[in-house]
């Protein structure tokens, strides 16, 4: 039953008062506060790097339109801003003045095999093929390599290994050290039916990316398990673990190995586990002993160069108490 | 003659009179009422002493909420704008406000830039004139005992002094035997304005060393056996007066004691927390020990304590590239005391600003 109002005393009228103030003041502390603190905390970021690049590029094209390198720049300004239709419009722009623009003609072939049209990026990347191949230079020339590397990669996707290994290996005769191209050349073979070739290619891509690349690990189990070595398929999907940071599941895999025929490799690859957990001075355990099989072994002499130790090693620490200065 | 009616004598009043039934019950449920009211003036004025805690505390740090004590432990900070209008900026300092930003440009016009917090530039800090115009400013740093701008020219081998303003005040001069020319490189001052410069004299890392001036610029001490720094660069000291020294080529990071020895490292690898290229160091208020990894292109957060000298590994912010938050061979770092983390981003020109 609710008082009638005439009843209501003075100090409850007081204290409802109060209520009433004490609320209106919250209120008004709280968005005082937050106004204070938003002011004093918030600062514009402004344009960002690449807007201001589009900015001032953009300018620079309508100051002088038939500027190539203009052009070209506002072109690699609106990719870096994700923006690939106005690129694309670009490239075509420059295309019109000079058909054979190599830059531009690999710029479109990216563009293209984002949005899926394979063939007029396959038609892009001939064109500049073509051209190389008649150059002082195509032995040694980046741009063609690179139009070979994404012609395999387009024949791969659609499925046309034989012409792709050609391609991929046009690619490494120009740069054999391009991990890129291995991988996926190891790829084409496999599915060619290769798998010793595949093998070979995918092994040559690992020398180059050894971590934090998990296909060519995952692939190469496939490719031992095709050709029936099981210790190697062992070594494989053990790397792989390890890449997919299930270190534990590695360790365990690779330990079962450094007595059988790919002693070498777990024991690199035990090393190179220990690394990436900062235990230097287990990973040199494991690296010593790789030389003691094979002593000349370059990657665990770099490997052990790399953690400061010499040809007579001793173990280092990762973080350890030194001598005094 | 009166009509009397033989009506019966009224009862007495069983009937609870309305009145005094009704005031019963209203008293109680006013006194509930006011006990409710009273509980609510309690709730209220607790939240007004919170609100206005956080208020004062606000007042006195000015930083963001999420650092308020117990909350930003191991928070990792996110990208929040960039400083453009130097080049290939190198070393970065930081008023204890965030008021003032001075960046060293060691490309173009070779000059240190002021900002102000919105990023536009205050000022510039011009060489003395006698200078030659090979002059190639490397480090900043912000004397705390007088807020003089200190900045290292390793090529001319000075460090040139300039007050708040940004005015020229004089070449820095050690007191005692360096043992020949200095070039210094990283700057760090002690509360007490004790100055630690890294000095990568010669090609020959055999004497690159750090050195320690007292206040009036008395050569104290120098840490490092000789071939033990290889090209030291950004230097920091702690609160626990232990000094963070990134040794560059030997891709690691350097613990000293306030005595100078040397008592623990962060090794160079490919572990997590494990460095590349250290470059920048600096010491945020809390204690976080924030190193530049630049060959990595991202900066790396540890941990410290008075107890345990070798920094714990917390996390590591930043990518390669150029968009906001990416950096290009970024170099140094510097921290205000409203959570705030500034980074040189060598190669986009520009230095970014990272808050929590």
């Amino acid at each position: 039953m609710k008082p009638n109002r005439r009843t209501i005393s003075a100090p409850d009228r007081r204290l409802s008062n109060l209520l009433r103030l004490g609320v209106a003041v919250l209120v008004i502390g709280a968005l005082a506060f937050a106004g204070i603190y938003y002011k004093d905390q918030h600062v514009d970021a402004g344009p960002s790097m690449v807007e201001r690049q589009i900015a001032g590029a953009e300018a620079a094209v309508k100051k002088t339109p038939n500027n190539i390198e203009t052009r070209l720049q506002l072109a690699e300004a609106y990719l870096q801003d994700k923006r690939p239709d106005d690129a694309l419009a670009q490239y075509d722009e420059i295309l019109k003045a000079d058909k054979a623009n190599r830059t531009v003609l690999l710029g479109r072939g990216r563009i293209l095999i984002g949005k899926g049209d394979l063939v007029a990026a396959a038609a892009s990347y001939h064109k500049v093929t073509d051209v190389a191949s008649k150059g002082e230079f195509a032995g040694a020339d980046p741009q063609a390599q690179e139009a070979h590397y994404y012609l395999g990669s387009i024949l791969v996707t659609q499925g046309k290994t034989k012409e792709a290994i050609t391609e991929l290996q046009k690619a490494l005769n120009i740069d054999p050290t391009d991990s890129d191209a291995l991988y996926l050349l190891g790829t084409a073979e496999l599915k060619q039916g290769a798998p010793k070739l595949a093998v070979q290619a995918f092994k040559k891509a690992l020398l180059f990316v050894p971590t934090g690349w998990c296909e060519p690990y995952t692939q190469l189990g496939v490719a031992y398990g095709k050709l029936n070595l099981a210790p190697q398929k062992t070594y494989a999907t053990g790397m792989a673990s390890f890449c997919l940071k299930k270190s534990a599941v590695a360790k365990t895999e690779l330990k079962t190995l450094i007595k059988g025929p790919v002693k070498v490799d777990a024991l690199l690859g035990l090393g190179l586990i220990a690394e990436t957990e900062s235990s230097n001075a287990e990973a040199v355990t494991w690296y010593k002993q790789v030389l003691k099989v094979d002593r000349n072994n370059a990657a665990a002499t770099s490997a052990l160069s790399r953690l400061g130790v010499g040809s007579t090693p001793g173990p280092k620490s990762t973080s350890t108490t030194q001598g005094p200065s | 003659m009166t009509n009397v009616t033989n009506t019966p004598p009224p009862a007495p009043e069983t009937r609870v009179t309305p009145g005094r039934s009704e005031g019963g019950v209203a008293g109680a449920a006013a006194d509930a009422e006011m006990k409710n009211k009273k509980k609510k003036i309690a709730a209220l004025v607790s939240l007004l002493v919170i609100l206005a805690l956080l208020f004062v505390w606000y007042l006195l740090n000015r930083k963001p909420l999420s650092e308020l004590p117990g909350l930003g432990g191991t928070a990792m900070p996110h990208y929040q704008s960039s400083i453009y209008g130097s080049t290939k900026p190198l070393g970065v300092a930081v008023t204890a406000s965030g008021d003032r930003i001075y960046v060293t440009s060691s490309d173009g016009d070779r000059l240190v830039k002021a900002f102000d917090r919105a990023g536009k530039l205050v000022g510039t800090l011009k060489p003395p004139n006698s200078t030659s115009t090979a002059n190639l400013p490397m480090y900043v740093a912000i004397n705390p005992t007088t807020q003089d701008v200190y900045v290292s020219d390793r090529q001319n081998g000075s460090i040139y002094i300039y007050d708040a303003k940004g005015t020229y005040l004089r070449t820095f001069v050690p007191k005692g035997n360096l043992g020949g020319k200095y070039a210094p490189l990283g700057l760090a001052f002690a509360p007490d304005g004790t100055l630690y410069v890294t000095d990568v004299r010669g090609s020959d890392a055999k004497n690159h060393r750090v050195l320690v001036f007292g206040a009036d610029g008395t050569l104290l001490r120098s840490l490092g056996t000789p071939g033990q720094l290889n090209f030291p660069n950004g230097i920091a000291v702690g609160a626990s007066g232990n000094v963070d020294v990134a040794d560059s080529n030997n891709g690691r990071l350097v613990v000293f004691s306030p005595a100078g020895k040397m008592i623990a490292t962060i090794s160079p690898g490919v572990g997590e927390g494990d460095l590349g290229m250290p470059r920048g160091v600096a010491v945020d208020d809390s204690g976080k020990l924030l190193v530049v990894d630049t060959a990595d292109h991202m900066v790396r957060i540890y941990s410290t304590d008075k107890v345990k000298p070798t920094p714990t590994y917390i996390g590591s912010f930043g990518t390669e590239g150029q968009l906001n938050g990416a950096f290009e061979y970024p170099n140094g770092v510097a921290t205000d005391k409203r959570a705030h983390v500034y980074i040189t981003d060598r190669e986009n020109n520009r230095v970014q600003v990272w808050g929590y």
